[in-house]
């Protein structure tokens, strides 16, 4: 089956969106920059294009005391440019994808959507705990954790005819990411850990750390979060977690052994970014 | 946007400031609407995967690679190519301390760097770090000179463009 589009669509509601979607063969657009190549390469080969860009509800961001939602359309350089240490570790991802012509038209949706294992805003937002809110024609909307979400490398739990309106993003505490690359730009993620933590005093009351690029999804990894929660963290248990649960495979961007070992200075350093983003926010 | 029975369409844009229309299919590349539609050849198609920024362009204000955009998306919007970018004040001083840089060898890159460079400059201030330089430039792959002649044009010209009175 690789028969030849037929079709480009540009709805400028939701509704009239996931009535289009709900075609065989119909694929949403957004940023397009994987959508493009793969369906030049035909690793996709929809029969309709739905273009989600003119949705306005897809293209709003809201920043409230204590979350920020983000439309599925809104791009990575309008996230890159969002201010507020709480999202940090979201931002950090954001700026690293592509060039600045590739964040002006990458969506957080489309990247979640990806479900990439290296993808760099997944691991943030895994450690922020956010959660995708998802229509589809046949029902008025679900929200979906992400902590949940991944199934494999390029695999999700959405079903076919729906999209993700938007990301809601946790704002509380401070966060950051960090990633392994061997050039400075224009690469994807070799491997990378993003953190989150709530300081109590001097030491944390709560974290959650994610990994990328070391597994089949972008990973939460508990235990290790838990030995950084205390008076003073543990980064040896912690690393030891982080390595326990990391399932890195050898390939063209760095064999297992390499990625294995670059999880604890990625911690380390993650770590210490989030803590000075929490002391300028709370000094 | 008018659709034929044979799934080409008949887009309405602007392009360098002029009202065209291009006839296109649903898959066809901005890029190569631009080239192989309208003539303007400015815009090199490179990698045909958004790595290598030659195929850059302004649409609707903002710079893109032309080879992850499908002319469709583009219906009724503004399109600026390099054709276009280079008779502009900002263009031209550029096109100017790119010669006399020595940043062109084989060339095929240039047009995308001044697009993407004139997207930026004024964003990076009279007396931008070459730091802040690559990463406005990242998007954009030479393989001739090395990027550091690039580099102190764009310098260069971000001097002349605040002594010029930084007019665009």
């Amino acid at each position: 089956m690789t028969a030849a589009v037929q079709a480009y669509r540009r709805p400028t509601d939701l509704d009239a969106a996931l009535a289009l979607l709900a075609a065989a063969g119909s694929l949403p657009l957004a940023g397009g920059t994987d959508f493009v190549p793969m369906q030049r390469s035909r690793s996709i080969n929809p029969a309709t294009i739905i273009d989600l860009k003119h949705v306005p509800e897809l293209r709003r961001v809201e920043a409230r005391n204590d979350h920020v939602t983000v439309g599925g359309c809104v791009t990575m350089a309008e996230i890159g440019a969002l201010r507020g240490v709480g999202i940090g570790a979201l931002t950090d991802g954001a700026n690293y994808v592509g060039g600045r012509q590739t964040r002006a038209r990458a969506t957080l949706g489309g990247n979640v959507a990806r479900s990439s294992p290296a993808g760099d805003t997944l691991a943030p937002l895994l450690a922020l705990d956010a959660v995708a809110r998802v229509a589809g024609v046949s029902h008025g909307g679900r929200d979906m954790p992400l902590s949940s979400f991944f199934v494999g490398p390029g695999q999700n739990r959405l079903e076919p005819g729906e999209i993700i309106t938007e990301i809601v993003v946790p704002a509380a505490g401070a966060s950051a990411y960090l990633r392994f690359t061997y050039r400075s730009w224009m690469d994807l993620a070799v491997s990378g850990v993003a953190v989150w933590i709530r300081p109590d005093g001097a030491g944390l009351a709560e974290a959650r750390v994610a990994l990328c690029g070391v597994g089949p999804t972008p990973l939460l990894v508990p235990a290790a979060a838990a030995a950084l929660v205390g008076p003073e963290p543990d980064m040896a248990e912690a690393s030891r977690a982080l390595e326990a649960a990391a399932q890195p495979i050898d390939d063209v961007r760095g064999t297992a052994e390499y990625r294995l070992a670059s999880l604890q200075p990625l911690l380390s350093r993650a770590l210490a970014t989030a803590m000075s983003r929490g002391r300028e926010e709370w000094p | 946007m008018t659709s034929s029975p044979a799934g080409s369409s008949i887009l309405t844009l602007e392009v360098n400031a002029e009202p065209r229309r291009v006839t296109v299919a649903a898959t066809t590349l901005l890029v190569d609407a631009l080239r192989d539609g309208l003539g303007l050849t400015g815009v090199k198609h490179g990698c045909g995967t958004g790595d290598c920024g030659s195929c850059t362009a302004m649409v609707d204000g903002q710079a893109v690679t032309t080879c992850l955009v499908y002319a469709m998306e583009c219906d009724d919007m503004a399109i600026v190519t390099p054709e276009h970018v280079a008779e502009s004040v900002i263009g031209r001083i550029l096109v100017e301390e790119f010669v006399t840089a020595g940043a062109v060898q084989c060339g095929i890159c240039i047009p995308g760097f001044i697009v993407q460079a004139a997207a930026v400059l004024d964003e990076l201030g009279p007396a931008p770090a070459p730091a802040e330089i690559k990463d406005a430039l990242a998007g954009n792959i030479c393989r001739c000179t090395g990027y550091y002649p690039i580099i102190a044009a764009v310098i260069a010209a971000a001097a002349r463009l605040a002594a010029e009175g930084g007019a665009s």
